[in-house]
C-alpha cells in the first residue's frame, strides 16, 4: 500500500504524519459500519469531510443462522437483516447485559372485505376508466346537438387559407 | 515521572472519552461495573458477551492475550 519513501497512494508522507488515534486493541469483531466511498456529487472521497451518507448496518441473508455477532455494531446501533425470501426482517442490537437482542419483523397479511387475505389484484383502473369513457361517448352520441354539430362541421383543409381548426 | 499516575483512572477516562463505549448500553454497563467495583456484574457481562460470540471463558482470555500481545508479559 505504501509508495516510495513512505508515501501512500494519497500523496501523504506517513513518516511525517503523527498517528492521531491511540492504539486500538485487536478485537475479534469486525467493524461492520459502512462508510461511503464516494460523495454524492461524484467527487472523490476526502478525509475530514463531515457530509457522510448515513447507512443502516445489515445485509440480506438466507437464514438467521447466517448472522454472526461480528456483524452487529457494538455501539448499540440496530442492525437490520432481511431474509432473502422476504418473510421477515430481523433487527439485532447489543443490549446492556452483553447479549444481542433479536426482534423479528414479520409482514402482516392484508385483510380484504368478505374475509380472506388480499391476493395480487390485476390493475383494473385503466379498464374501469375506459369503460366509463365508452359509456359517456354513447350517451353524447345519442344527443341531438351532437348529431347537428357533426352535420355542420367542415372538413379540415388548408385550401381556403384560413386557420386550421 | 508521574507519581500521581493511576492506571485505573487513566483506563476509566479512556473508556469514558471513547464514544463507542460511552454511548452504547453495554459500554455504560461496563463503566458502571468498573466504577462501582461490582465484580459479579462485570463477570456476568463478560460471560454474556462470550456466549454471544460462542466462546468459552478460556478461549476469550486467550484471544485477549493474543490481541494485546501479552503472551510474554503473562508468562
Amino acid at each position: 500500500m505504501n509508495g516510495n519513501n513512505g508515501m501512500n497512494l494519497m500523496g501523504a508522507n506517513l513518516q511525517m504524519m503523527p498517528n492521531p488515534q491511540p492504539m486500538q486493541p485487536m478485537a475479534p469483531q469486525m467493524n461492520m459500519r459502512p462508510i461511503a466511498q464516494q460523495q454524492p456529487n461524484g467527487a472523490p472521497f476526502n478525509f475530514g469531510q463531515t457530509n457522510r451518507i448515513s447507512m443502516v448496518p445489515g445485509r440480506i441473508v438466507n437464514s438467521q443462522d447466517e448472522i454472526m455477532p461480528n456483524e452487529v455494531p457494538m455501539d448499540g446501533t440496530v442492525a437490520l437483516f432481511m431474509l432473502r425470501d422476504g418473510s421477515s426482517i430481523v433487527a439485532k442490537a447489543w443490549n446492556q447485559y452483553g447479549t444481542i437482542t433479536t426482534v423479528p419483523f414479520i409482514p402482516a397479511p392484508q385483510q380484504v372485505e368478505g374475509g380472506g387475505t388480499e391476493q395480487a389484484q390485476p390493475d383494473t383502473f385503466k379498464e374501469d376508466v375506459l369503460a366509463r369513457l365508452d359509456k359517456i361517448e354513447k350517451y353524447v352520441k345519442n344527443k341531438p346537438y351532437y348529431k347537428k354539430s357533426n352535420q355542420n362541421q367542415r372538413p379540415n383543409t388548408t385550401n381556403e387559407g384560413g386557420d386550421r381548426e | 515521572m508521574m507519581p500521581n499516575f493511576n492506571p485505573m483512572m487513566f483506563a476509566m477516562q479512556m473508556l469514558r472519552n471513547n464514544p463507542q463505549v460511552s454511548n452504547s448500553p453495554m459500554g455504560q454497563s461496563l463503566i458502571q461495573a468498573l466504577q462501582s467495583g461490582d465484580q459479579k456484574a462485570g463477570e456476568e457481562l463478560a460471560m454474556n458477551i462470550c456466549q454471544s460470540y460462542g466462546l468459552t471463558k478460556d478461549q476469550a482470555i486467550q484471544q485477549a492475550i493474543n490481541g494485546f500481545n501479552l503472551g510474554g508479559f503473562l508468562r
